[in-house]
């Protein structure tokens, strides 16, 4: 509860989109359009081995033949993949910094302005230490750290860094969860990813602090395609945090990003998102594209993967990070708040592929809408003919706040087993006259009392986010819905 | 310290009120009583600005500034406090996180700092040992499942922590047995004091015998037509409104 | 693009038999049925690409051989008793038998083959025939081939109390058919009417059914419409029906689904006026390999309407059900209460159940909702039965009645009730035999 009463006072604080400023600062950007040459400039850069090359070609072979797909509930306007730069690094992170003394001073103070520290004396919130990848438009700038997880086993680094330093790893997992044909976007990421973050946890490790990636998308007309692989090898235990902020612009940004997990064994991977790219302003010009690919595959019995999302940036969301339950009583989870506002679209949801005996899932979203923005909630439950005894139950509910937005529950439901049970509720209301006047009448003042009552309609996927985030999770509630109301 | 001149309000076009004046000074208790459809309702809405409620005419003077003037939070921040005849349940949102946020923003409004934790925690503990009103129901959601009863106690809990300087309880007596009424009766004359000034909206007298008013005026077809003291109270219950409601036409 | 081969077989089919078809001398129906093969021509019958068609495929029609077209007229059949005690008409194969109705007077209703009022009741007919639209390729095949089928005109405040039954039989033979029926319900101001659609086919044949029928509920009316869907294991059925409800006006749905190898009921009603009512209710029971598909699509076009949908299901052997369900709330349709909820008991290893219960809305003062279930009987209830001494078979069998019996009380005392108890009856004691075999 001082958490909320933090979000009112937040409310009231903080301007529209804090995280709209530029860094101005040298980069080295590889010609503008898409074609072999840039990706083996961007493979050259990133001095990869030949197989990785030769996987990324055969990915843009295939993306060729590939048509972009039309069946999400969004609308934009046709984009020219040529009109955009594929890579883009600041030239001070180009040399590769030793440590964090030698990161240029301008990248480590806007990661100080976003709020995200990369001196590890620095400690996050306050509650305990995390440990951060900051990957600034194609590379990754610092890793926090890396020695102390080193001592446990655990590798964190950027991929790029990864391939270099784990190839066998790399080579074992990358495209093994979403493989290089999956869809348009992931296919085109295949092909250009630039940088994103790597985990490895060993064999009974628990992960002695929580693991962070910051994205941040800085230089214009850039694309961002960043590639993420988590491995949580047999009984080991992670938990990892994305954020994502980029500069207002008006033009639109593309972040096409591919996340795959890996839950071994009695493995846990908990991975959670708060999703703040440029929404675009009130008008809807501008903001990110965000099409991105998230999938997990629980491959062992007794693995766990759990999904917490707070997505309330981005012009258009088109994302459903999905759990692929192939183990024995394998469990996988996904909590999901999408809040859309003035012109945003979101077409977020989940997959749940039930493969294994007794497997479990869970599903529970809330989409607020707002302004003249569309939210859609779309996602699949399928019970294959093995998944004896397997569960599903899924929650999604809708808030509608105004006359002139939309919000759309598409799910589709798949049984082949008669032993597994699939449950399945959805609501759509708003937020009532009756509600915000009793909170009025009461002393709190409009915008506040949506963003309570908001905040509790949310408050089943909030308290699944770890602490340092929830905090930043209910602020960005608040600030998300700023004139939504009167 | 409540003045009210010449109210003139009206819902969806349709006038209700029509000319009502009352005067409150500190402390005082005063009581609405009149029968359905008098406007008893649409004054204690009128009162605390709830959209939809217009006034067309006259004015309401609270401590010398214009209510009219002020948004709903706004008014409870000046004191004002209407204890809702139906109280709206507000899902996910525990009451005790209600209770703070929303004694804070009023404290935030006076310029007052906020109460810490264990200092609220402290505070609330005081005020539900006499309204039998016990943890586990502070953690539930706001009303969602409340009984009526509990409802009811609910809002007495919200007047004793929020301290208002005027409480205007819309029907709070409504829907309540005689236990129930009893402890929100007895809740609400506990928090009588000089400080405070007290307007009851009713329909029946019972409510009356706990929290004794100073005033009793009869309201009917939107104009107080008789006031007096808390005989008047009596008076109505054995004769009915149906005189009174002559007099006004 | 290029369309199926059984949508060529059946473009080649109206080349050959367009100059036979009903109404030749009628000018602007050859002109409907012109415009409705023309569109039908762009897109062929639709396949899973089709989001609306992703889990029910045609492609069985694909192996009928559709270039015969047999001469049925006269068939001998063996007719199930009357429902009620309402009058009934009988298509055979087709065509509409006087031999085999039974037309009685009622006051107050016109229930007479569309063939008869092709020509005399052109006013009424002819603007309804263009409203079915050719937006959906099946709707546009139907107007392109247009048979015969019912007309059903109320007049404004009658009152109909015995049900209207209509039975399309099919008699089989070794030809496949194609039969493509269009019907009209028409309920003046506040008159209140039922009417039993019964479909039957003899077991082996193939016959491809492809109904279309034109609901609309004028101020204050009340239609009933229930389906029994009773084609032969060979049929592809498709039965679409179009339902426009004016203010205060209630369509009122009930569909069995238990025959063909693959079926489609599919509901659109428009809410287009203010306290508008639309009650879609359906029990599909499926074994062998059938595929049982209700696809419903709720348009709230204006403040308060309601809208609740309750569809259940039982499948054993390797059948699959589809529900496709939609409710779409227009902009500044406020008020609006829709609720939609599918079910269903997978009785066997194979089955299979694929639902997607849709909800899109532009509106915010809404309530709407919407729930699915899928999984077996609950092992609590089986064995609580069980303990209190039923053998496993029974309480089962008790188990899926009380399980479907929510949809059926929804037509408690209407005379189609002992019907649809024995159908479930009778299905479970089949299916229990299957499963014991």
């Amino acid at each position: 509860m001082a958490v909320t009463q933090e979000t009112v006072q937040t409310v009231q604080e903080v301007e529209k989109y804090k995280y709209g400023f530029v860094t101005d600062i040298d980069t080295d950007t590889a010609p503008k359009g898409l074609n072999e040459d840039i990706i083996r400039f961007i493979s050259a850069k990133k001095e990869e081995p030949q197989w990785l090359l030769d996987w990324r070609l055969k990915a843009y072979e295939h993306w060729l033949t590939m048509e972009e797909p039309d069946w999400a509930k969004v609308g934009y306007p046709p984009i020219d993949y040529q009109d955009a730069y594929y890579y883009s690094a600041p030239k001070s992170a180009e040399e590769g910094p030793e440590s964090l003394d030698d990161v240029d001073p301008e990248l480590l103070a806007t990661y100080e302005k976003l709020g995200i520290p990369l001196h590890e004396q620095e400690v996050l919130a306050g509650v305990k230490n995390v440990a951060v990848d900051a990957v600034f438009d194609s590379v990754s700038v610092a890793t926090t750290f890396k020695e102390t997880l080193a001592a446990h086993g655990v590798i964190f680094c950027s991929i790029s860094e990864a391939v270099k330093d784990h190839p066998e790893l790399v080579r074992e997992y990358l495209g093994s969860v979403v493989p290089y044909s999956d869809n348009f976007f992931a296919t085109l990421n295949c092909a250009v990813f630039t940088d994103g973050s790597f985990v490895y946890i060993p064999k009974g490790v628990r992960c002695p602090m929580e693991l962070s990636t910051y994205f941040r998308i800085n230089a214009a007309n850039t694309g961002q395609f960043e590639r993420t692989l988590i491995i949580a090898d047999e009984g080991s235990y992670v938990s990892y945090l994305e954020g994502c902020t980029a500069p207002m612009r008006d033009e639109n940004q593309l972040h096409a990003a591919v996340v795959e997990l890996v839950a071994h064994k009695d493995a846990e991977i908990k991975y959670s998102t708060v999703q703040n790219w440029y929404p675009g302003d009130e008008n809807g010009v501008g903001g990110i594209y965000n099409f991105v690919t998230k999938r997990g595959a629980c491959r062992g019995d007794d693995s766990k993967i759990s999904w917490t999302q707070v997505e309330t940036g981005s012009a258009i969301t088109w994302k459903y990070p999905s759990c692929i339950l192939q183990g024995d009583r394998s469990v996988g989870e996904f909590y999901s708040i999408a809040i859309t506002n003035n012109f945003q679209q979101a077409d977020t949801g989940t997959k749940m592929i039930h493969l294994g005996k007794d497997t479990r899932s869970r599903i529970i979203s809330k989409g607020i809408s707002a302004g003249k923005s569309q939210a859609t909630y779309r996602g699949l439950v399928k019970m294959m003919p093995n998944a004896s005894d397997a569960r599903n139950y899924s929650q999604c509910d809708s808030l509608l706040i105004g006359s002139e937005c939309g919000a759309h529950t598409v799910p589709y439901i798949e049984s082949r087993n008669r032993s597994a049970q699939v449950e399945h509720e959805a609501t759509t209301s708003k937020i009532s006259d009756d509600q915000l006047f009793y909170c009025r009448q009461r002393g709190i003042g409009e915008e506040e009392a949506v963003a309570l009552i908001v905040n509790g309609f949310c408050r089943e996927v909030l308290q699944e986010l770890p602490m340092e985030f929830a905090v930043e999770a209910q602020k960005l509630v608040g600030i998300s819905l700023e004139g939504s109301v009167g | 310290m409540l003045e009210i001149k010449n109210l003139h309000a009206s819902v969806d076009g349709k006038t209700i009120l029509k000319g009502l004046d009352l005067a409150m000074g500190p402390g005082e208790v005063h009581a609405i009583m009149g029968p359905n459809g008098s406007g008893k309702s649409t004054l204690s809405y009128v009162i605390a600005g709830r959209d939809g409620y217009e006034v067309t005419e006259g004015s309401i003077l609270f401590n010398g500034r214009d209510l009219m003037e002020m948004e709903p939070d706004e008014r409870a921040g000046e004191g004002l406090f209407l204890a809702f005849q139906y109280p709206v349940e507000i899902p996910g949102v525990s009451t005790m996180n209600f209770l703070k946020t929303s004694l804070n923003a009023i404290r935030a409004y006076r310029g007052e700092d906020e109460l810490d934790a264990m200092d609220f925690l402290k505070f609330v503990r005081e005020q539900t040992a006499t309204l039998n009103i016990t943890d586990e129901l502070l953690k539930r959601a706001v009303n969602v499942g409340f009984s009526g009863g509990e409802k009811k106690r609910n809002e007495v809990l919200q007047m004793a922590v929020l301290r208002p300087s005027l409480a205007v309880l819309d029907e709070t007596d409504s829907g309540l047995d005689v236990d129930a009424l009893k402890i929100v009766g007895e809740g609400v004359t506990s928090l009588r004091s000089p400080e405070r000034s007290m307007l009851v909206i009713t329909h029946y007298q019972r409510l009356l015998d706990y929290v004794v008013p100073d005033r009793v005026h009869v309201l009917a077809d939107g104009k107080i037509v008789a006031s007096g003291d808390a005989g008047l109270a009596r008076e109505l219950e054995e004769k009915g409104y149906a005189e009174f409601s002559k007099a006004a036409a | 693009m290029s369309i199926t081969s059984a949508s060529r077989a059946m473009l080649d089919r109206y080349e050959a038999v367009r100059e036979t078809l009903p109404g030749q001398r009628i000018e602007w129906l050859a002109d409907l049925r012109e415009a409705a093969v023309q569109s039908f021509g762009k897109t062929g019958l639709p396949t899973p690409k089709v989001e609306e068609w992703k889990y029910t495929n045609l492609r069985a029609l694909d192996g009928f051989d559709f270039s015969e077209t047999p001469g049925n007229a006269d068939a001998a059949v063996d007719l199930p008793d009357a429902v009620g005690a309402g009058p009934r008409l009988v298509f055979v194969d087709g065509v509409f038998r006087d031999d085999l109705s039974q037309l009685r007077d009622f006051d107050g209703v016109r229930f007479t083959p569309l063939a008869d009022r092709l020509e005399s009741g052109a006013d009424l007919i002819q603007p309804r025939l263009g409203d079915l639209g050719n937006d959906q390729p099946l709707l546009a095949l139907n107007g392109a081939f247009l048979e015969d089928g019912y007309v059903v005109e109320v007049a404004e405040k009658a009152e109909i109390a015995a049900p209207l039954e209509v039975v399309f039989a099919d008699t089989g033979g070794d030809a496949p058919t194609v039969r493509q029926p269009r019907n009209m319900i028409i309920a003046g101001a506040g008159s209140r009417v039922q009417v039993i659609e019964t479909h039957l086919g003899a077991a082996p044949s193939q016959q491809f059914f492809n109904g279309a029928t034109m609901v609309t509920v004028a101020e204050g009316a009340t239609v009933e419409h229930r389906r029994v869907q009773r084609q032969g294991a060979g049929s592809v059925h498709v039965n679409t029906v179009r339902a426009r409800i004016d203010s205060g006006g209630i369509y009122d749905s009930f569909v069995l689904q238990q025959g063909a190898a693959v079926a489609r009921d599919e509901v659109q009603v428009g809410l287009t006026a203010g306290e508008s009512v639309a009650r879609l209710n359906g029990v599909y029971l499926g074994d062998g390999s059938q595929v049982l598909d209700n696809t419903t699509v709720v348009r709230h076009a204006t403040k308060n309407s309601i809208s609740e949908q309750l569809y259940k299901g039982a499948l054993t052997g390797s059948a699959r059900a589809v529900f496709q369900g939609n409710i779409r709330v227009e902009a500044g349709a406020d008020g609006t209460d829709g609720r939609m909820t599918n079910k269903t008991l997978l009785l066997s290893d194979k089955a299979e159940i694929d639902t997607k219960p849709q909800l899109e809305i532009f509106a915010d003062d809404v309530k709407c909702s919407h729930g699915a279930t899928a999984g077996e009987l609950d092992d609590d209830a089986l064995f609580y039965l069980r303990a209190r001494g039923i053998p496993e078979a029974q309480a089962r069998g008790m188990l899926v009645e009380a399980f479907l019996g929510e949809v059926i009380d929804g037509v408690e005392e209407e005379p189609i009730e002992p019907l649809l108890r024995d159908a479930v009856g009778n299905w479970l004691a089949h299916a229990q035999e299957t499963d014991e075999g």
